[in-house]
């Protein structure tokens, strides 16, 4: 068996001729770096991917090549404009020619980037992130944190060597007002492929300490245009949201929001605007202690004010009401004063009045009273005289017939006509029975006297 | 005034307590005193933590440097 069989170069030769007769000069071809190196002269050497973009399985691979004089322009085209180094991990839109060479293989040559591409994939990138981060519900969480007051134990996570600390110390801790701050450098990698982690580690170890720190500072010096790819880590972003005291970015760059801007409590853009932030922050609280002093002062003031006001007044009113009331009263008591006098002279009028026509009465009854004993007293005594005359007559009168009377009763007289009384014992004897025989009597004549012895009865 | 306890912000809200009373005007003078006292040992304090150093908190930012060295 015969074969007619082709040297390798021969066979290279013929698919390089074949590529260069049915490949066009020029495409436009997007893809994403995987690797890139930079050799000593200059020649940039890089490996592109297409990925699934539902699995992340690599479809397609080619090699790269951007020969230094291009690499230059491109470079910086690339990096002006989409303020993000050429680096891996990026999606590129580049201009290549299709080269084959019969030792190197296959390989593109890439002549020309579209930065805008790139601009427009890592926003679409960014977008997705916070995407995720607004679905998981945790984009804003930072934010609603409360804003310590005072704010002044800060944990700064920074570069050791970044000329942004130091003046974010400096500025800090020399303020023109005299506030304390407290400063705590947790030194991080800022810029690169490490930074990432390096932010995440230095993040757990303020964390230890999250009850003493009020907030988190992560900073970083401007300048230089860097890779700052690191910002819109879904990773650092998500410890951000995470963590349980504030987080201040002042990360200094120039374009759009990073992701971690976004999710930071408070987005600054330089280390010195976050200085300045926190030196604010506590003049705020500083201007509210005086505004309360002031209002509190000025109250107080206004109150003693107000009180000795109302005291001179009520004292004014006083004297007023008093001197008010005491002349009412004086009236009063001269009203009754007066009143009294005038009454009680009526009074007396009315009872001398009432006296004198008593007494008038009186004196008119007396005299009445008077004149009717008189007249009584003088007829009595009328009365009496014709009574006595009338009497005395009459007894006279009574006297005569008695007189005559008695000169007939005379014993003598009856004795002359001859009756005689017998006396026993000197008394005149009326019973013969009381006189016994033997006892004398005695007998009375007229002219002479018989004394008899009793012989018998 | 427990100082140590008390944090700014307790110390500020009392303030502020303090304030919206004096402002109602619901406080005879006597209280009013007690108030203002009271205020001004408050806003004492409050300035005292915007301005001092406390050499507790430098010491306890010293030792975090030695736990990482250990």
């Amino acid at each position: 068996m015969e074969h007619s069989a082709l040297s390798l170069s021969e066979l290279n030769g013929e698919i390089k001729s074949i590529l260069r007769e049915h490949t066009q000069k020029k495409y436009w071809v997007t893809g994403e770096i995987s690797e890139l190196k930079v050799n000593y002269s200059g020649h940039c050497y890089l490996e592109l991917i297409e990925k699934k973009p539902e699995s992340d399985q690599i479809i397609a691979r080619s090699r790269a090549t951007i020969w230094a004089q291009s690499f230059r322009m491109i470079k910086s085209y690339f990096e002006t404009t989409t303020g993000q180094l050429l680096r891996e991990g990026l999606g590129i839109m580049v201009k290549v020619s299709v080269e084959f060479h019969e030792v190197y293989g296959l390989s593109l040559n890439i002549t020309d980037i579209e930065p805008t591409y790139t601009v427009g994939q890592l926003a679409l990138k960014k977008q997705q992130i916070i995407e995720r981060l607004t679905e998981e519900g945790v984009i804003g969480m930072n934010k609603e944190l409360e804003f310590p007051a005072p704010c002044h134990k800060i944990a700064v996570i920074s570069s050791v060597t970044a000329a942004g600390y130091e003046d974010f110390a400096d500025q800090l801790l020399n303020n023109p007002y005299g506030y304390s701050f407290y400063l705590k450098l947790f030194p991080a990698v800022m810029q690169g492929e490490e930074s990432e982690n390096s932010i995440i580690t230095a993040l757990d170890r303020v964390y230890q300490y999250e009850y003493f720190f009020d907030a988190v500072v992560i900073i970083r010096g401007g300048g230089s245009q860097a890779d700052l790819s690191c910002f819109d880590s879904y990773w650092l972003a998500y410890h951000i949201t995470q963590f349980p005291i504030p987080v201040l970015t002042g990360i200094g760059h120039e374009q759009d929001d990073s992701v971690v801007d976004l999710v930071a409590h408070t987005r600054l853009k330089t280390p010195t605007a976050v200085a300045s932030f926190l030196i604010d922050q506590k003049a705020q609280l500083h201007v509210r202690l005086e505004e309360i002093t002031d209002l509190i002062s000025s109250r107080t003031r206004q109150t003693f004010e107000m009180n000795k006001r109302k005291l001179y007044d009520l004292a004014g009113r006083f004297h007023y009401v008093v001197n008010n009331f005491v002349v009412q009263r004086t009236k009063q008591l001269e009203l009754i004063g007066y009143r009294l006098s005038s009454a009680s002279r009526q009074f007396l009028l009315k009872k001398e009045a009432l006296i004198a026509q008593k007494e008038n009465r009186l004196k008119i009854q007396t005299i009445s009273i008077m004149k009717n004993c008189q007249y009584e007293i003088n007829t009595t005594v009328k009365l009496i005289r014709h009574t006595i005359r009338h009497f005395l007559s009459n007894r006279s009168q009574k006297l005569e017939l008695q007189a005559s009377r008695m000169a007939y009763l005379d014993p003598e007289h009856i004795l002359q006509r001859g009756y005689s009384i017998t006396k026993y014992k000197n008394k005149a004897l009326t019973d013969a029975s009381r006189v016994n025989p033997g006892e004398q009597i005695e007998t009375r004549l007229y002219h002479g006297t018989i004394n008899s012895t009793i012989i018998k009865e | 005034m427990t100082t140590k306890k008390l944090s700014y912000q307790e110390a500020y809200n009392e303030l502020q307590n303090i304030l919206d009373k004096i402002e109602s005007d619901e406080l005879d003078v006597d209280e009013l005193t007690k108030n203002v006292k009271k205020a001004s040992e408050l806003i004492k304090f409050c300035k005292s933590k915007l301005f001092e150093t406390e050499s507790e908190i430098e010491k306890i930012i010293e030792e975090m440097d030695q736990d990482r060295e250990k």
